[in-house]
């Protein structure tokens, strides 16, 4: 894959990892997020914009196709979380996390699918979440937005299967990152419970598992949701 | 795809659109080789009836279209929208009927230069 990648949530957790780790791998990244990053490299590019901004998504679109001519591959990371019982759950909490991790999403991949397309080659990752599958108490909002992407993923992959592109998600267990900052020691420990490898996320199998996704021999690989650690 | 004249944040003719259109059918068709597209004028059906192209086609066209409108013209045009799926007869069934829908919704939305301002 020549075509750049394109990470969204660029700037840390996960997104960041996953921008270091391509561009180690030599790969040109491009990441996105609301804020400005400090990731430099002379193989990076990065956009300040909001992935449910559709006019900002547009506007970062047209100059990829403009530089690049196409794009590789998008890893869907941005999302925020929201952990709280669903009776106590503000309505404006709803909408933002809706708007984050389903309507951005969606947003997202409707133009990276634009630009992949033509070239009749692309891989999309969206992120899930092990808190779906599970059904998490107090992680109602959270784990039906991420419920929403994994049904839209399956049907994208139908859809784009013909232009040879593929659509998966990757459902991370806990990682230690910005998105757990705030959950209780035993929460996660009784979590790591209900997994068949009982141990918190690293970095790396995140990456493991993406790197699958976007070899070129998994071409066949198509509307997948991989939760890890072994939760079903 | 050079042969239409770049006019930047102006409103196109509905000759520009329909050239833009035609270009694109006629790269696609290098894939398809279909007989009925190969000199696209007005009447040509897109997505109509027995000449109609596949669903896969189709998006393609719409996707090269809205690129190639964007790159002449500055100007942001989304054609997949609900107004069009939702029309009595579909801006898609023919060169004709999409070269009207394309000015109608360029009409619509402001160019890109004007929205950078």
């Amino acid at each position: 894959m020549n075509a750049p990648i394109l990470i969204t949530g660029a700037r840390k957790g996960i997104g960041r990892f996953l921008c270091e780790h391509y561009l180690d791998a030599g790969y040109s990244v491009i990441g996105c997020s609301r804020d400005e990053s400090d990731l430099t490299h002379e193989r990076y590019q990065h956009y300040c914009v909001d992935v449910a901004d559709e006019r900002g998504v547009g506007k970062m679109m047209r100059s990829i196709r403009k530089e690049h001519g196409a794009l590789g591959a998008l890893l869907n990371n941005a999302g925020i979380a929201s952990m709280n019982a669903a009776v106590l759950t503000p309505m404006k909490t709803v909408e933002r996390v809706f708007t984050t991790n389903v309507f951005g999403s969606i947003l997202m991949c409707r133009e990276a699918a634009k630009l992949m397309i033509p070239k009749r080659a692309g891989r999309i990752v969206n992120f899930a979440t092990v808190a779906t599958p599970l059904r998490l108490e107090g992680e109602s909002i959270y784990a039906a937005s991420k419920a929403a992407m994994v049904n839209f993923t399956q049907v994208l992959a139908k859809e784009l299967g013909g232009y040879n592109i593929t659509v998966n998600a990757l459902g991370p267990t806990p990682i230690y990152t910005d998105l757990l900052r705030g959950v209780a020691d035993d929460k996660i420990e009784r979590l790591i419970d209900r997994q068949c490898v009982k141990r918190v996320g690293e970095m790396k199998d995140v990456s493991n598992a993406v790197d699958f996704f976007l070899q070129d021999d998994s071409d066949f690989i198509t509307g997948q949701i991989v939760y890890l650690g072994g939760v079903f | 795809m050079a042969s239409i004249p770049t006019t930047s944040g102006s409103l196109p003719s509905s000759e520009q659109i329909q050239t833009i259109i035609s270009d694109a059918i006629i790269e696609l068709n290098e894939e398809l080789d279909y007989d009925h597209l190969r000199a696209p004028t007005a009447s040509t059906p897109i997505f109509d009836g027995e000449d109609s192209l596949d669903s896969l086609s189709l998006v393609s066209l719409i996707v090269d279209i809205e690129a190639r409108v964007e790159d002449s013209f500055a100007t942001e045009v989304v054609l997949a929208s609900e107004k069009a799926m939702s029309m009595k007869n579909s801006p898609y069934r023919s060169v004709g009927s999409l070269t009207e829908f394309v000015l109608l919704e360029m009409g619509n939305t402001p160019s890109l230069d004007a929205a950078a301002g």
